[in-house]
């Protein structure tokens, strides 16, 4: 199929290359329009999209999703870019693999796209490690996430995903997803060197705790101070939502947002 | 012919074929300004207070406490900021709940950065607002309370008769975001004790950008748009007298069947609930298991994105929703989700399928048969 320029496409994105191969063999077989892009996409004509994922899924093929073809990816040879793009030999061991699950449109920018990938291991080890190594990500020990924005891109490591938010086409997310597969990997291989940093550079104390808290000893949390609130806290023996005014009251909605991170990454 | 089953009421409705030839007429032929005095513009007036009436039929109001608005974020923004411009010597506290809808919340925000202070009430791990902690949050200062109806993700139906009686009691109006179960559920405004009540016509069957806003007589409120002193002077804009006629026909159509279809939909929805149970392992069902809107089915699979099997069932014909269509559209977790004790990873793993009347056994039949292939295939990507 050649593309034209005033026609609409859609590009469809297969999570590996296996099921991007079979894919492919149904939409041969199924003698449907295709443009092959790489083994782990195709273009298809834009009101044929939905036939198109409709019959791999029936052929038991997976399909992560699917986002448009712009005139800016004809302009500038996607194409070409997509055939020429070669992942980096596989660095490390630790990382195997990111299968893409999912693929859409940014919602808010619709030039750009948005995808979920899976890792083949839980990476929750290696986290703090990772947080050491990029300045600026932002650390959750509790829920064990990793947030940091690469550029305009915004992505967050679970212990078992990524998601990666305003990437500009699916070769960007192909790159990000191998570099961030190798960052991975390279962190996993020097973590011996690497001090881990659990985002716990604040040694917090009850006093700095009860910085945060209203001071007014209101005593609905069943203490009788806030200074003791934060005590018992810092045990482990009070929960947050226990402060009521914290919570509920807009004046400290602010001071609410650093307990919940703070308490979070204390994991307490 | 493909398969096509439509899970997604909640985000908005078909228009009824009633509604369609109703409102026919007021585009071509009673094309007339309801505000112009002469016999063409009079034509469009009789039809709008025609459809007010019917309107406040079904709510057993007066028909002049009803306010026709856009749709359901004009009339929540209208209450909120309404009631505070207009109450603002009296104070400045509002209180509302944490999982209130965007067109609540963001009003609210707006307030707040005028001098207006705001508490969000918390909810139970069902979704459901303690008329106590509403009492609790409430100073000399409040002039509102804002709690919805029914939870536009979860489903959740809120017990705002209880809430209305404890703000009451302190003197302070009460309002609710209802676009979820106007003409869903069957109430009078006068049961639920409330001040002022949100509707969009586009949730049951009417047109979208038509909806309103009842305002119980003697309620105290700024004008929202100021001109031509329509409505009362509250909502200049000339009439959208197609959308209203539609809106109204809406309503007497729906609220001549409301206990039967939702009867219908709560055996549909129990049935679809139960099926998921026993087909899918890691289930869990979101928000109140019997206070529940009849036509909202919440879901969490274990290890599955709900984006990525909204995205699998779409290509299997079946159109639902990942948390609520506005939130939908980033990775953001949901407000709601979070606010019931969700973590972002669980959040992420709601789907909402919504039921209407035009959903039948059979669809169910065939969501219960591709669910669980949908399901697997995700979990396979996962391996």
């Amino acid at each position: 199929m050649d593309i034209a320029k005033d026609k609409q496409y859609e590009i469809i994105v297969f999570p590996n290359q296996d099921e991007g191969l079979k894919a492919q063999r149904v939409l041969v077989s199924q003698g449907e329009d295709f443009k092959h892009i790489s083994t782990l996409a195709v273009a298809v004509p834009e009101d044929r999209t939905r036939q198109v994922c409709r019959a791999i899924i029936d052929e038991n093929v997976l399909v992560s999703g699917h986002y448009p073809f712009l005139y800016r990816d004809y302009e500038d040879d996607f194409f070409k870019r997509a055939k020429d793009y070669k992942a980096p030999e596989s660095g490390g061991e630790f990382l195997k693999s990111i299968t893409l699950c999912y693929v859409a449109p940014c919602m808010a920018d619709e030039k750009k796209i948005r995808l979920i990938g899976y890792f083949d291991r839980d990476i929750t080890e290696i986290l703090p490690y990772i947080n050491a190594v990029i300045k600026g990500a932002s650390y959750n020990k509790g829920a064990s996430t990793l947030t940091y924005a690469k550029e305009r891109r915004l992505i967050n490591l679970y212990n078992m995903k990524i998601t990666i938010a305003k990437a500009d086409d699916i070769i960007d997310a192909w790159r990000i997803l191998d570099e961030i597969k190798a960052l991975i990997n390279k962190t996993y291989e020097q973590r011996s060197d690497i001090k881990p940093n659990f985002d716990e550079k604040v040694k917090v104390t009850a006093l700095q705790i009860y910085g945060w808290l209203p001071k007014t000893n209101c005593k609905a949390c069943g203490e009788m101070t806030c200074l003791a609130f934060a005590v018992k806290m810092l045990q482990g023996d009070q929960k947050l939502n226990n402060c009521r005014p914290l919570i509920n009251e807009s004046s400290f909605a602010q001071n609410k947002l650093i307990m919940q991170e703070l308490t979070e990454a204390l994991g307490i | 012919m493909e398969k096509s089953v439509y899970l997604d009421y909640a985000a908005t409705t078909p228009v009824a074929p009633e509604v369609v030839e109703a409102m026919a007429p007021y585009f071509t032929d009673i094309y007339g300004n309801a505000s112009s005095p002469h016999h063409i513009g009079r034509k469009a007036r009789v039809a709008l207070e025609a459809a007010r009436g019917k309107v406040a039929e079904y709510l057993a109001s007066s028909p002049e406490e009803i306010i026709f608005t856009g749709g359901g974020t004009e009339s929540n923004n209208f209450a909120i900021l309404g009631v505070a411009y207009a109450l603002k010597e009296k104070g400045n506290h509002i209180i509302a709940s944490s999982i209130e809808h965007h067109s609540v919340l963001e009003p609210l925000k707006f307030l707040e950065k005028q001098g207006f202070r705001v508490t969000l009430v918390p909810v139970d791990h069902n979704g459901l607002v303690d008329p106590h902690d509403v009492e609790k949050a409430i100073t000399p200062e409040t002039i509102l309370v804002s709690i919805m109806h029914a939870n536009n993700e979860i489903g959740t139906i809120e017990p705002i008769k209880d809430i209305a009686e404890v703000a009451h009691k302190h003197g302070v109006y009460v309002h609710t975001d209802a676009v979820q179960t106007f003409c869903h559920l069957a109430f009078a405004v006068c049961g639920l004790g409330i001040d002022l009540l949100s509707f969009s016509a586009h949730k049951f069957f009417g047109p979208k950008g038509v909806g309103g806003l009842y305002v119980r007589n003697g309620t105290l409120l700024e004008p929202f748009l100021r001109g031509g002193g329509q409505e009362r002077g509250l909502r200049a804009s000339t009439h959208n007298v197609a959308g209203i006629v539609g809106m109204a026909k809406a309503v007497e159509l729906r609220s001549q069947k409301i206990i039967k279809e939702s009867n219908r939909e709560i055996l549909l929805r129990d049935r679809f609930i139960s099926g998921i149970m026993k087909r899918i392992d890691g289930v869990t069902l979101n928000g109140h298991p019997v206070q529940r809107l009849p036509n909202n089915i919440n879901i969490s699979i274990a290890g599955v994105d709900a984006e990525a099997l909204v995205f699998q069932l779409d290509t299997m014909g079946i159109a639902c929703s990942a948390g609520s269509a506005c939130t939908s559209g980033s990775f953001e977790p949901s407000h709601v989700l979070l606010a019931l004790g969700f973590s972002a990873q669980s959040a992420a793993e709601a789907v909402r399928f919504s039921l209407g009347t035009q959903t039948m056994d059979l669809d169910i039949d065939y969501c219960l048969e591709v669910l669980p292939q949908a399901v697997k295939n995700i979990r396979v990507i996962r391996k």
